[in-house]
């Protein structure tokens, strides 16, 4: 559509320019040999995912005592990681969706890897609830399965039964969106391979690319869909986390039950989303020369995304000390109490320290545009968002109702093993994605670019 | 029993049966049809696998298979078998009913009493033990006009696990080395030859059987000794030095209305501390009521803090040797006389407390009774005896019986003469009947070479110990269970003893081997018969498992010119502050291994000490204040110095410990002991869980039970006990105890106010004085329907959910907080009729012991005196179970009865239902804590289970169920005896059976309680026991805000404390 326009006013200039991006992007996954760096990511990212094998398989094995749960505190890293990897996860179709529905065009250069990033971290979180169990064999006994065992049926009143259709459906949309999304650049891969002579390549990229050829129906169409697919999938950024915070919410536990948890995690999951899609794409934009592409302002954007949500969460934790006095409920208060001056505090100040004071650098633009601080800096908050979910499960199990069941906890190697082999999962599939599939969405990076648009420079915030 | 069948035929072309699968095997081509002379099994497994003589399940297996070939046989041209035909049985065994439990009364001897009980047989194995109610000391009841009661302690149930532990001795040895029961017969020769001038040492015990034998052996030139390491003589030599005669004294609790524990554990260290509970708690709730009566007044003094002092209305903490001052102090001030001079006691609060009881004594004339405990020396005894006779006990609640033997030397006398004997090169031939002398005699006689040197020696035991390893026969001694046997409850009662199994491995029991060692090889059954010859129906006598009117006769005895004239010992009359060096050392029996024979049981070992909250260890218990001063921390490995000996161990800081009293907790460290200290990797091999203290506990210059002149040093590293309860929390986050003045530390401020919530309490006083007086009660909070009653408005419903209806059975408990003692007996109950795991301590350390009920305690007060409250906490079954909701797969739902049912096999085992359990009652499966069962040395172990509980496996979820087996055995029953329904209660639809009688169904806990402070029932019935107790104004739920509705409510603990006493600073109160 609006690259046709564009090829009419300047047809030389735009067509070069067009290139280019096909080109370098291109490049990424038509290089002979691998990045050597790629290759050493890649090692470490394997070795990590192979010993998170070997935790999985001592724990089914053996039993969920290898973990450092016990009877007093029976979620700790378990579903503190899920919780972290859904947060994760969030990014990704807030970015494919909500910024595509209020147009903000700098998303195109990371809306393909932020999506790619959070099929990637839904999938690491959707282990955690499955392992967990003490039976995982039986885990499908949460899916409404027409079955010959009688009154065999899950229990709708349980959140953990909404975090299964919450996140099932996320990660569905998800994939049908970042896969659509990809449609008319696997055709690109498909029609270059082909002229290079690449012919299992060729052809594997064309059955991926669904027959696609660019004409203006099928740009039609798919302009459509797209529309459709983020219509859907706008309510699902702020439903998953929403819903995975009803299992706190709707328990009876001081420190779980408060009803401040559904938008105190939503702007949680999009803070650490934002800061884990940095976390990945700044050595990566520098590793493939992408810095034409993914602009500095567009990573400015995100700083600033993650200021906003950062400030969000700080008031939340401020809220729940608040409401905790306010309310009279001497346990509740007992629990932020303990959360802050407890056995945890170093968890909790970890937590405050990442959250709440790190994204305060981004209020000054220099920092905006140090890469290598705010990739520190995206790491702290990595860390901050993971200390935040472990103290809003262990600390509030290890101070329950009644003192005698207080309790503390420690992990085990099989707890780190496994969080570990999740996150070299995790970057294995995206390195994995850099290499195979086109990293940025070119049809649209093309489309949002200057050239497309009549009489030069693109209109701020027009696209299509 | 019934035979298998093999029919056998030719390869048939057509199924013979006339069924068929497919048309293939109509037409005999079946895949499996078409290769008649390839062997269609793998070699071996159509041969009868080698025998396994304990497992029932192989026969079944064998039996299944046997069957599932004979069908498939018919056609298939597998090997032949010979015809057999499947029989019935033509008659069934008498008195069993497939599937059904029967009850057989027997006994069990602990250190000289006998504990009456009534063992449940499954097909066969014995499962599960309890109390017998009809026995006339140890069964009664606590409300008059109620069900007969019996209550169990701790190791008489727990004793079962013994009978199928693998670790127990199998084979006789011979130095060491395996023998055979044979070759110990041909030995039996020679011994016999020496038996003039011959010793036998045995454990206490009081069989009138074994006496009959002792006669004729004492006739045939043996000697006969005795000797038990926790000995009760001190009371005997005492009583004796007082009355002139030796008689025992037997305190009628139910009658006292003031009761004085001098360093005296009645409720589970003393033999009758089964019926002590009993009459405690009749005279706790004088009608036996819920309500307001008249209330006994519990008074102790002690070093360790016992059971008895945490029930105690008031409590002195005073170092054991002080209960000789203590006692002079208390007998002057009740004749007005001058105290003897002891700076402690004329320290303020030990004289307050001294003055105040003896008023309290004077005026309660009659109706007061003073106990010392097993370690306080003859002397106290001796003025404990003046004392009651001062305050008129005797005759009262006081009563002496006739010792049964008046001649017998001392334990301790005994064991120093033999000793003395084996030095001396007298003795040639010793015989040990049970017991581990090698283990537990004093440490200065080193028993241990002094057996190795006797020529002959034989020890007839459970377990191949210590003490067998150095004799030089060892012969396996029967269990209880297995082999007939007597022994007298401590009032003198004959209990009968009546085998339910075979041996397992053989063993024979003591009076088969006293028999076979005069020559007799009488059986069991006959030396038991004909001891009672005469006695009543022996049929009658068996199935009631005692003797009628076989107690001992009652003494009538006075005191008569005992001189108070006791010098006191510099120690004893110095204060309360000592220091290193000058400290006393008392060994205290262990609540898990007695005196170390339970080394080899892990029920006992995994159930946590009362107040410590410890499992599986033993260690030295130091006061705070102690320890701060002496520089040691809790979990620090001490030396312990008595004398010339010493001994390293782990330190537990015990808040109402004796100051300067170090506690040696006896039974740890057993070298010969069995595997069950290997379970969570406690220790290798066979050695049992703990340390030995044996070792400093010598018998130079009494210092057998309370030592003196001893110090500690800490340096020896850490050692972390399993604790079940986080260590009495100080602070949040602070284990320093450094600077602070132990008089003033406080409790972390937070679980002081919560326990004030949890475990309420109120005084006797304040409950009669205030007719208003209610316990929060959970319709204060939340029934609006009540208060639209009183309001005469319409029920406004609070609840967002639609609330269950019940119709029919409402089953809930009530458990009394004023009665329960915190004897355990509960914990053990629910994990033999439940089939609740152990797990080890190592997994103990990570909370994850299984237990369905457990005992709360908290602390409130300062760390020198402290207050303890207690609350036994199963499954409070909800109404509005938070657990319930929130189950993916709705593995735990809501009963039609009321109960939150757990389905095992539904559950997947994500423990969201545990997180949400604001009682935290919940057990999960982290492991397969049954794994060891399944390999082929413990499948005996198996043969425990009890049939009617699931066996869980990894990764599910289990808890209390109130014991829904039982209920719903008692519906069988009651639908099988078509009994009338009860009119007062609407039968339900679907019910079977109609309404129960009340206490038709008690719960294992219930049935085990010997205070009755667990009652069970039907709410619905307004005239039950539990609807009663629910309705009464004690009566209230945990954690009522909530508004779960728990079935389980508890009554307000109600305290009686001497309005002259400095009373508990307790808000609201």
């Amino acid at each position: 559509m609006s690259t046709e326009a564009a090829v009419v006013h300047e047809p030389g200039k735009a067509r070069e320019a067009f290139r280019a991006i096909t080109r370098d992007v291109s490049s990424v996954a038509e290089a002979q040999k691998p990045h050597k760096l790629w290759l050493v990511a890649l090692a470490i990212a394997v070795t990590a995912f192979l010993i998170g094998v070997y935790s999985v398989y001592v724990l089914v094995t053996t039993g969920i005592g290898v973990w450092g749960n016990h009877n007093m505190v029976d979620w700790a890293w378990d579903i503190t990681n899920f919780v972290w990897w859904i947060g994760i996860g969030h990014a990704g179709t807030l970015i494919s969706a909500v910024l595509y529905l209020t147009r903000q065009t700098w998303r195109v250069s990371i809306n393909r890897a932020a999506e790619a990033m959070t099929i990637f971290a839904v999938m690491c979180a959707g282990l955690f609830p499955l392992l967990h169990t003490g039976r995982p064999w039986f885990a499908w006994w949460m899916l409404p399965l027409p079955n010959d065992m009688g009154s065999m049926w899950p229990q709708f009143r349980s959140p953990l039964m909404w975090d299964v259709f919450a996140v099932s459906t996320y990660l569905t949309v998800s994939i049908l969106f970042w896969y659509m999304g990809m449609v008319p650049d696997l055709a690109t891969f498909r029609d270059r391979c082909a002229m290079q002579g690449k012919k299992i390549r060729a052809i594997i990229y064309g059955v991926l690319s669904l027959g696609w050829r660019g004409s203006a129906r099928h740009w039609h169409r798919y302009e459509r869909a797209y529309l459709i697919l983020a219509g859907l999938s706008t309510p699902l950024v702020f439903s998953v986390h929403s819903v995975v915070s009803f299992d706190f919410a709707t328990s009876q536990l001081p420190g779980w039950h408060t009803t401040i948890f559904p938008p105190y995690f939503v702007a949680g999951a999009i803070f650490s989303g934002f800061a884990m899609v940095l976390t990945l794409l700044l050595p990566l934009r520098f590793l493939f020369n992408l810095q034409h592409i993914i602009k500095q302002e567009h990573i400015g954007a995100m700083c600033k995304i993650m200021l906003g949500t950062g400030m969000m969460v700080g008031i939340a934790y401020a809220t729940e000390f608040f409401i905790a006095w306010y309310s009279g409920n001497p346990f509740e208060l007992f629990a932020f109490r303990s959360r802050a001056f407890g056995p945890f505090w170093w968890a909790y100040f970890a937590m405050v320290s990442c959250n709440v004071l790190v994204p305060q650098f981004f209020w000054v633009k220099w920092v905006r545009n140090n890469n290598i601080l705010i990739w520190v800096l995206c790491i702290l908050i990595n860390v901050g968002m993971w200390f935040e979910r472990f103290v809003i499960i262990a600390t509030s199990l290890a101070r329950s109702f009644l003192p005698s069941a207080w309790a503390h906890y420690h992990p085990t190697r099989y707890d780190v093993g496994l969080f570990v082999g999740t996150i070299g999962m995790f970057v294995m599939f995206f390195l994995l994605f850099f290499r195979f599939l086109p990293v940025i969405a070119m049809s649209e990076v093309k489309g949002a670019s200057p050239e497309a648009h009549a009489g030069g420079p693109a209109t701020k915030g027009g696209h299509h | 029993m019934s035979k298998h069948e093999h029919e056998h035929q030719d390869t048939a072309p057509t199924p013979e049966h006339g069924y068929w699968k497919s048309l293939r095997e109509l037409e005999g081509k079946a895949s499996w049809q078409l290769h008649p002379h390839t062997r269609e099994f793998e070699p071996g497994s159509d041969e009868p696998p080698p025998a396994d003589p304990m497992s029932r399940r192989n026969f079944f297996h064998l039996m299944g298979a046997s069957l599932g070939m004979a069908g498939i046989a018919a056609g298939a041209g597998c090997q032949r078998y010979e015809a057999e035909k499947i029989v019935p049985l033509a008659r069934r065994p008498e008195n069993q009913t497939p599937g059904q439990t029967l009850q057989y009364a027997t006994t069990f001897e602990l250190g000289g009493s006998a504990h009456a009980l009534v063992a449940t047989s499954f097909e066969g194995r014995p499962i599960h033990l309890d109390g017998n109610p009809e026995h006339p000391f140890a069964g009664g009841a606590i409300v008059p006009g109620t069900k007969r009661h019996g209550g169990a302690s701790t190791f008489a149930q727990a004793s079962i696990l013994n009978l199928y532990d693998v670790d127990r001795s199998q084979t006789p040895l011979n130095r060491g080395k395996g023998a055979t029961l044979d070759s110990f017969k041909a030995a039996l020769a020679e011994i016999k030859k020496g038996l003039t001038g011959a010793r036998i040492l045995s454990e206490a015990t009081s069989s009138p059987t074994v006496a009959a034998l002792r006669k004729k052996l004492e006739a045939a030139g043996a000697q006969w000794l005795e000797y038990e390491p926790l000995s009760w003589d001190n009371e005997r030599t005492g009583t004796r030095t007082a009355i002139g005669r030796t008689v025992r004294p037997l305190a009628k609790l139910d009658k006292a209305e003031t009761i004085v524990c001098i360093d005296c554990d009645i409720f589970v260290e003393h033999p009758a501390a089964m019926r002590y509970n009993r009459d405690f708690a009749r005279s706790r709730r004088k009608d036996g009521s819920l309500g307001v009566g008249k209330m006994n007044r519990l008074w102790a003094a002690e070093s360790v803090f016992t059971n008895t002092g945490a029930m105690a209305d008031h409590r002195l903490a005073m170092r054991a040797e002080l209960g000789l001052p203590f006692a002079l102090a208390l007998d002057a001030a009740l004749s007005n006389q001058p105290g003897p001079q002891s700076e402690w006691l004329r320290e303020g609060k030990v004289q307050q407390f001294i003055s105040v009881l003896a008023e309290e004594l004077k005026a309660n004339n009659g109706r007061a009774v003073v106990l010392a405990g097993r370690r306080q020396p003859p002397t106290v005894h001796a003025l404990v005896a003046k004392i009651n006779a001062a305050i008129g006990a005797h005759g009262t609640t006081l009563e002496y019986v006739e010792d049964p033997e008046p001649n017998r030397m001392t334990h301790l006398q005994a064991i120093q003469q033999l000793a003395a004997d084996m030095r001396g090169g007298k003795v040639q031939t010793v015989v040990m009947l049970g017991g581990n002398p090698v283990y537990d005699a004093p440490a200065d006689l080193d028993f241990g070479a002094l057996l190795s040197k006797v020529p002959t020696s034989v020890h007839l035991s459970e377990y191949a110990n210590e003490t067998s390893q150095l004799a030089t026969w060892h012969v396996p001694k029967a269990h209880f269970l297995e082999a007939w046997g007597d022994a007298r409850t401590w009032d003198g009662t004959v209990t009968l003893a009546q085998p339910l199994v075979q041996p397992i491995y053989g063993g024979i029991s003591s009076i088969e081997f006293l028999s076979l060692l005069l020559g007799d090889e009488k059986a069991g059954d006959e030396l038991v018969r004909t001891t009672h010859e005469g006695k009543g129906n022996w049929k009658q006598l068996l199935h009631d498992g005692y003797i009628p009117n076989s107690a001992y006769a009652p003494a009538q005895v006075s005191v008569q010119g005992l001189s108070t004239a006791m010098p006191l010992t510099p120690s004893q009359q110095a204060g309360s502050k000592r220091k290193n060096g000058e400290l006393e050392v008392v060994y205290h029996f262990s609540w898990a291994s007695y005196d170390g024979r339970y080394s080899n049981n892990p029920w006992l070992w995994e159930t946590p000490d009362f107040l410590t909250k410890v499992t599986w260890d033993n260690y030295a218990l130091v006061a705070p204040e102690t320890a701060t001063a002496l520089g040691v921390k809790n979990d620090d490995m001490i030396t312990v110095k008595v004398g010339q000996r010493s001994i390293t161990l782990p330190c537990y800081t015990m808040p109402g410990q004796a100051r300067y009293s170090i506690g040696l907790v006896l039974g740890g460290g057993r070298t010969q002991s069995g595997h069950a200290g290997a379970v969570g990797s406690m220790r290798n091999g066979i050695v049992g869980p703990g340390w030995n203290t044996y070792k400093v506990r010598g018998s130079e210059n009494d210092t057998w039970d309370i030592a003196t002149g001893c110090s500690i040093a800490g340096g020896g590293g850490t050692y972390t006990l399993a604790n079940v309860q986080e260590h009495w929390n100080y602070r949040p986050g602070s284990q320093k105890l450094m600077g602070y003045d132990p008089t003033e530390t406080k409790f972390d401020p937070e679980v002081d106010r919560r326990a004030h919530e949890i475990v309420e309490e109120i005084s006797n006083e304040d409950l009669q004085k205030n007719n208003a007086w209610k316990a929060e009660s959970e319709h204060e909070f939340w029934d609006d329907e009540k208060e639209a009653e009183v309001t005469k408005q319409k029920a406004r419903h609070l609840s967002l959910f639609e609330e269950h209806d019940y119709h029919g059975h409402r089953w809930g408990m009530a458990i009394d907080l004023s009665t329960c003692t915190g004897c355990n007996s509960c914990m053990i109950a629910c994990q033999s009729e439940n089939n609740v795991p152990t797990v080890g301590r190592n997994q103990v350390m990570r909370n994850r012991e299984m237990h369905w009920i457990r005992i709360d305690r908290y602390f409130t007060g300062t760390v020198d005196e402290p207050h303890v409250v207690h609350q036994p906490l199963p499954c409070q079954q909800c109404e509005n179970a938070p657990c319930e909701q929130v189950c993916p797969v709705g593995a735990t739902s809501h009963s039609q009865e009321g109960l939150n049912d757990m389905a095992y096999n539904r559950c997947i085992g994500t423990r969201y239902c545990a997180n949400n359990c604001p009682y935290r009652v919940r057990r999960f499966n982290f492991l397969d804590w049954n794994k060891e069962y399944r390999e082929a040395r413990m499948k005996v172990r198996r043969l425990l289970f009890n049939p009617d509980v699931t066996v869980r496996m990894r990764g599910v979820m289990e808890k209390c169920t109130y014991c829904v087996q039982r209920i719903q055995n008692a519906k069988i029953r009651a639908k099988a005896q078509l009994r009338n329904p009860n009119p007062t209660v609407a039968p339900r639809t679907g019910t079977i059976g109609g309404p129960l009688p009340d206490g038709e169904i008690e719960t294992a806990c219930q049935q085990a309680c010997p205070t009755e402070a667990i009652v069970f029932g039907d709410l619905s019935d307004p005239n039950s026991r539990v609807s009663k107790a629910h309705a009464d104004r004690r009566s209230y739920a945990l954690l009522p805000e909530l508004y779960t509705r728990p079935r389980t409510q508890y009554l307000t603990r109600v305290l009686n404390p001497n309005p002259k006493m400095p009373q508990l600073a307790r808000e609201g109160h």
